[in-house]
């Protein structure tokens, strides 16, 4: 994890696809480093953490995708599963 | 949420997605965090907790350590004594997470700081030094 930059994984991660993220709800996806893909999606984190393993990847950051990580806007056709405003989550800082 | 890392027995550290959750009273880990650490929760103590909806969770208490970094060259590490239970995500509570930090939400610039008190107890730090200049990766 030696490249890990939270803001920039935050920064890139906002700005995933809600469209694309709305199809993973209920399934575990592991992150880039950098937040701008997704490397690897699973029905279960023991599932994912195996394939990951294999595939020698430690470089990742895990996320189990709920309903409410993907928002959508007002107006649209609730009945087209489909989200249309990038989910907001905080970027996180410490000092 | 926040990125967290989990120290593993080989030393290295699991990151995941962890939910900031100011109602709950502990940092819970889900059960498969167990058998990612090497932990054997039956030998841990077990607590029973009500949640909102009136139901209630079984809780397995054993010790951790995370790792919060904003770089490679700023984190803090520590250890606490968290609960396992039956949840499909890890959720960052009070007790051996948000107990040792200040915390700031910025609504207007999605942005959250988490500022380390005094009683954090660290096993491990590293602070950015003014000469070091950081490359962010784009």
């Amino acid at each position: 994890m030696d490249d890990f930059y939270a803001d920039v994984y935050m920064l890139n991660k906002n700005n995933y696809p809600s469209e694309e993220l709305a199809k993973l709800q209920g399934k575990v996806v592991a992150w880039s480093l950098d937040g701008k893909q997704i490397v690897g999606v699973g029905e279960d984190h023991g599932e994912l953490f195996a394939r990951m393993r294999r595939l020698g990847r430690s470089d990742v950051v895990y996320q189990y995708i709920w309903p409410e990580d993907v928002e959508v806007q007002p107006g649209t056709d609730p009945s087209s599963n489909s989200a249309t405003v990038p989910s907001r989550q905080f970027a996180e800082v410490f000092t | 949420m926040i990125s967290l890392g989990t120290r593993l027995r080989d030393g290295t550290f699991h990151y995941e997605a962890f939910l900031v959750d100011t109602g709950s009273d502990d940092v819970i880990l889900p059960l498969y965090f167990a058998s990612l650490l090497g932990i054997d929760l039956n030998r841990a103590k077990a607590f029973h907790h009500g949640l909102a909806d009136s139901s209630r969770m079984t809780v397995r208490y054993a010790d951790v350590e995370f790792r919060l970094a904003t770089t490679p060259f700023h984190y803090v590490q520590w250890r606490a004594t968290v609960g396992f239970a039956a949840m499909p995500r890890p959720i960052f509570g009070w007790a051996g997470g948000l107990e040792y930090f200040n915390a700031n939400f910025d609504w207007m610039l999605a942005r959250m700081t988490l500022v380390p008190l005094p009683t954090l107890p660290l096993t491990a730090s590293a602070f950015p030094s003014p000469d070091r200049t950081r490359q962010l990766p784009m």
